[in-house]
């Protein structure tokens, strides 16, 4: 592998990133290659001490997406942080993917749970027009009650949800951090 | 080398070097792969991500030979969180020995 078709593969890694971040990432390698040839080393030679393209790439796309959804907090820039940790080798993925489809799901569970009880007294309303709200006042109070309870239950999902999202980004770097590369160090 | 070994000092050694002096990528790289074979691809995200955590610093310097290169530069931030992982790298190898010798013993 020459100079060109690793920068190639590597770059094809990056390929859906913003072109100026590309380049930024891209810049280290060929600096690299650079100094090496200039102190009398071949391309192939420098090729072969980096190691994979393909995966220093998914690294980078890991690192990369870490740092965005650091930056920039949203349920985008989360997910595709998952998803480029997942990709860099099958130990990460079984150890993110487990984690991360069961407490989105749970998240997501008591989420429509807040919204069902927040909507209750909206259908208490609804089916006075209907004609079916007797006992009255006892059908009233649980709506009531149960409205504020999931009113108080969605504010709390949104903090729950905040510091959530800190710590599926502190565990995913730790997963980097850990299992990152075992073929590739 | 055992691979697991490799991946936890790599940081470390990563840090002890640049404390020592600044260096470039591919120097650093040498430097590293002559003592620890590794694959070398794998320095970049690890050093920018200790840059991005505000461990090290970058900044560009002409070479005698050719372009510009970019250096790496311990902070202060860089210098606690260095000592740190060399305690914790002493105090595990220290309790490894020990663990290695008492088997030895019982044998």
């Amino acid at each position: 592998m020459n100079k060109d078709q690793f920068m190639y593969k590597l770059a094809k890694q990056l390929s859906k990133l913003p072109e100026k971040d590309r380049k930024e990432l891209l810049y280290d390698y060929e600096e690299h290659f650079d100094t090496g040839m200039m102190k009398g080393h071949s391309e192939e030679e420098l090729a072969r001490q980096l190691g994979d393209p393909r995966r220093i790439g998914k690294d980078l796309l890991a690192e990369y997406r870490l740092e965005r959804a650091q930056v920039e907090k949203s349920v985008k820039h989360i997910l595709q942080a998952i998803f480029a940790t997942m990709s860099v080798s099958f130990l990460n993925l079984i150890l993110v993917l487990g984690p991360a489809i069961g407490v989105i799901s749970l998240y997501i569970g008591l989420c429509s749970m807040a919204i069902g009880l927040a909507i209750t007294p909206f259908l208490f309303i609804g089916s006075m027009f209907i004609g079916t709200v007797e006992p009255f006042f006892i059908n009233l109070f649980i709506s009531i009650t149960l409205g504020s309870g999931g009113l108080l239950m969605g504010s709390a999902l949104f903090f729950v949800g905040k510091w959530l999202y800190k710590l599926t980004l502190s565990y995913i770097r730790f997963n980097i951090r850990i299992v990152k590369g075992e073929s590739a160090v | 080398m055992n691979v697991q070994f490799k991946k936890g000092a790599l940081e470390l050694c990563v840090l002890v070097m640049i404390a020592s002096r600044d260096q470039y990528g591919y120097e650093l790289a040498q430097n590293i792969s002559n003592k620890i074979q590794i694959a070398e691809g794998t320095l970049y995200p690890l050093l920018r991500r200790l840059t991005k955590e505000e461990y090290l610093t970058t900044y560009f310097a002409a070479s005698t030979e050719g372009p510009s290169r970019k250096y790496y530069s311990i902070t202060p931030e860089g210098r606690i969180y260095k000592e740190t992982l060399i305690q914790d790298w002493n105090m595990f190898t220290s309790a490894v020995t020990e663990l290695i010798e008492e088997e030895n013993k019982i044998e």
